[in-house]
């Protein structure tokens, strides 16, 4: 499974806090540790120069140099050491120490808190203190401090000569139990800090992440509600953020053009229901009515030449149904020749030059021979005929027809005009909608099924053209078509 | 009983229109909305048969400019459009009963005995007068136990007195009912036809059971 988004989220704030806070505690900790070591050590390097200050050397000869059982003076080095001024050498509880080293490894002094004890002897180049921790006598936290320095000569008759091997080393510990418990409360303090951060973090974190994803559960809800079998509604959310509104607009977008693909299926499934229920139900009751009895052969033939109009009728529906389905969804390819329109005209003429002559019409075709357009040779033969036969059904008997033709820029302008229209000049627009039946004497024919002319209107369209109807007050019915003259690419789409 | 179909597609048309009349209806039939409106507010039919996309006229609207003049007879649907909504709005613009194309021709002859039986009150499939007793649906009739055979047209006229049994019925009432608007003659017919019934259903040793009501017309049964 994926990680949510939610996860990602958290994990990413909760992650990026405690690694600030790290980041925070250690400089904090550190910082504070160094400041109050820094502290320390001053004041145990302060000690250290005043021990090492009430230290004077005797240049005394050799054999005076030895005089044990004093403990704060040694032979040739005499050291004052005042108790009163520095009593934590001497207390009971916590108490500081000192050793004194002569050059030679000697020890020279050393406090009576040690004891009998020894320090670690060390220090630092030259004049350089050196401070170390370390763990004092008593098994407490201590601090230490290691120096070397040139003690003051006791004979003031002779000067002082700087001489290396009069170097002493002098270390001085002290208690760091006081500093060490102040860093563990520290550490504590952080420690504690810290927790309670970061669980206030998680809290707002959840929040937050809940509150910032509540535009995507909703966006979600809403699309959950869209209704497969009702695509008119669009997501409707509130107010959404920037980052999120984009989404909703694609997806009302694209449900949009799915109502309007689905509305077209839902239009041609309605169209077939329509087409072929009628004839179906005429079948159905003829075929049930001439059972219903006995009857004569007459009678029986009588019926079944009914019912095979209406299946030839069913087939020309469904064929036309199928091209215009076809067309709508983008399937039919068009392969385009240069056709001689006039030539044309009369080829689809002819099936409709007999009905023409018992209705006693007059046809004018007036298209110039060498006129020549570039387009589908069989769907303009579909449009002609379509057209042609509206206009031999619809016109008046001893009425005319007449067509026309010329080229205007890059268009073939062809106009089938036929008298006898019996029309309202507002109702031309609506002759191409499906289903449209002007005229009563449609119906009696059985043929025409309302379909001719959205069919010609959209292929005129699939081709590139346009084309239009109007009627005049004379009763003039015209029909205009516009089709791409030279190949299709050259035409600007319309 | 008189029927009024209002089709556009002519094939449908002609076989409705001739199995009603094989089944005893008079039938005024068209094919075109405007012509479907004048028959419907010219005559008293007993069920209008009504399509909805015709040319002239839409079958709703007919329906609508029916209901809007009082005209109460029973409409029925007949058509191509089987959405809800299709069915819900020829309902509610005061259709009776709703039926889709394609239909079993049967099932449109027993909606519209339904919608006839309904129009004159009746409850039960057979009409019963005393001992004579009609079925609709199969168009017998008995007396006793007596099967009697009658023409379509003798049958049309006893169902309409029947459905009507009590009342005094006149005749343009039976003209109007009985007969469609191309029927030759006139209401005297009637009095011929209820001749032919009278000799066919009475019975000399019971009393008679179509009366003359002199000056008014005819009643079958006693008075209600």
């Amino acid at each position: 499974m994926n990680p949510s988004l939610r996860t990602c989220l958290s994990a990413g704030m909760i992650g990026g806090v405690a690694l600030l806070l790290l980041v925070f505690d250690v400089v904090i900790y550190t910082s504070i540790r160094s400041a109050l070591e820094h502290q320390f050590d001053s004041a145990l390097l302060s000690t250290a120069r005043m021990l090492s200050a009430g230290v004077e050397m005797e240049l005394s000869p050799p054999e005076t140099e030895t005089e044990p059982g004093h403990q704060d003076e040694i032979a040739g080095v005499d050291f004052e050491f005042d108790v009163q001024m520095m009593p934590e050498f001497h207390r009971a509880e916590h108490p500081a120490y000192f050793q004194l080293w002569r050059q030679d490894g000697g020890v020279a002094a050393r406090s009576a808190s040690l004891g009998g004890d020894d320090l670690d002897r060390f220090a630092g180049l030259d004049t350089t203190p050196e401070f170390r921790s370390l763990v004092l006598k008593n098994r407490r936290p201590g601090r230490a401090v290691g120096l070397q320095f040139l003690p003051l000569l006791e004979d003031e008759d002779r000067p002082a000569e700087p001489a290396k091997d009069h170097r002493l080393t002098l270390v001085v510990a002290r208690d760091a139990g006081q500093m060490q418990s102040h860093l563990l409360f520290l550490r504590r303090l952080l420690a504690t800090g810290t927790l309670g951060i970061m669980l206030l973090a998680l809290l707002a974190t959840v929040l937050v992440v809940r509150r910032g994803l509540k535009p995507l559960q909703s966006l979600s809800a809403a699309i959950a509600a869209v209704d497969e079998s009702d695509l008119s509604g669009r997501l409707e959310t509130g107010p959404l953020p920037i980052e999120i509104a984009p989404i909703r607009e694609r997806l009302n977008d694209l449900l949009e053009r799915l109502e309007r693909s689905f509305n077209r299926e839902r239009r041609f499934t309605a169209d077939v229901a329509h087409e072929l229920r009628t004839p179906l139900a005429g079948l159905r009751s003829t075929l049930e009515v001439a059972l219903s009895r006995d009857r004569e052969g007459p009678q029986y033939r009588a019926s079944l030449r009914d019912c095979s109009a209406m299946i030839r009728h069913m087939e020309t529906s469904v064929g036309t149904l199928l091209t215009l389905a076809r067309i709508e969804a983008g399937q039919v390819s068009f392969a385009c020749t240069s056709i001689g329109l006039a030539e044309r005209i009369v080829s689809c003429w002819r099936p409709f030059a007999e009905k023409a002559r018992e209705k006693g019409v007059r046809l004018e075709n007036r298209v110039p021979a060498e006129l020549t357009c570039q387009t589908d040779p069989d769907y303009l033969a579909l449009i002609l005929t379509n057209l042609l036969e509206n206009a031999v059904t619809y016109v008046n008997p001893a009425g005319d027809i007449q067509i026309t033709a010329g080229c205007t820029g890059p268009y073939v302008e062809i106009a089938i005009a036929n008298s006898g229209c019996t029309l309202s000049p507002k109702q031309a627009a609506e002759v191409f909608d499906r289903f449209w039946q002007g005229d009563p004497a449609r119906s009696k024919t059985g043929s025409h099924c309302g379909l001719g002319l959205a069919l010609v209107q959209k292929i005129v369209r699939a081709l590139q053209g346009t084309i239009q109807a109007d009627i005049d007050n004379a009763g003039r019915f015209t029909i205009r078509l516009r089709l791409p003259a030279g190949p299709p690419d050259a035409v600007p789409g319309e | 009983m008189r029927v009024l179909l209002i089709e556009d597609y002519p094939p449908l048309l002609k076989s409705v229109r001739q199995g009603l009349e094989e089944a005893g209806y008079a039938v005024d039939a068209t094919a075109d909305g405007t012509e479907g409106l004048w028959y419907a507010l010219g005559n008293d039919y007993d069920v209008i048969v009504l399509d909805l996309m015709l040319p002239g006229l839409d079958g709703l609207e007919i329906l609508r400019e029916l209901r809007a003049k009082g005209r109460q007879n029973p409409v029925l649907i007949l058509t191509a459009k089987d959405t809800l909504q299709d069915r819900v709005t020829g309902l509610n613009a005061g259709a009776d009963d709703y039926l889709v194309k394609p239909f079993a021709f049967e099932e449109l002859l027993a909606r519209i005995r339904v919608l006839i039986r309904r129009n004159y009150r009746e409850k039960s499939p057979v009409l019963k007068i005393k001992d004579l007793r009609l079925e609709p649906a199969s168009q017998q009739v008995w007396r006793g136990r007596r099967q009697i055979t009658l023409t379509s047209r003798e049958y049309a006229l006893l169902e309409y007195l029947a459905c009507r049994a009590g009342e005094v019925v006149s005749r343009s009432d039976i003209w109007e009912h009985v007969y469609d608007f191309h029927s030759a003659g006139s209401s005297n017919v009637v009095d011929v036809y209820i001749g032919y019934l009278r000799k066919k259903i009475e019975q000399p040793e019971k009393p008679p059971l179509i009366h003359t009501i002199r000056g008014r017309g005819y009643r079958l049964g006693g008075p209600a």
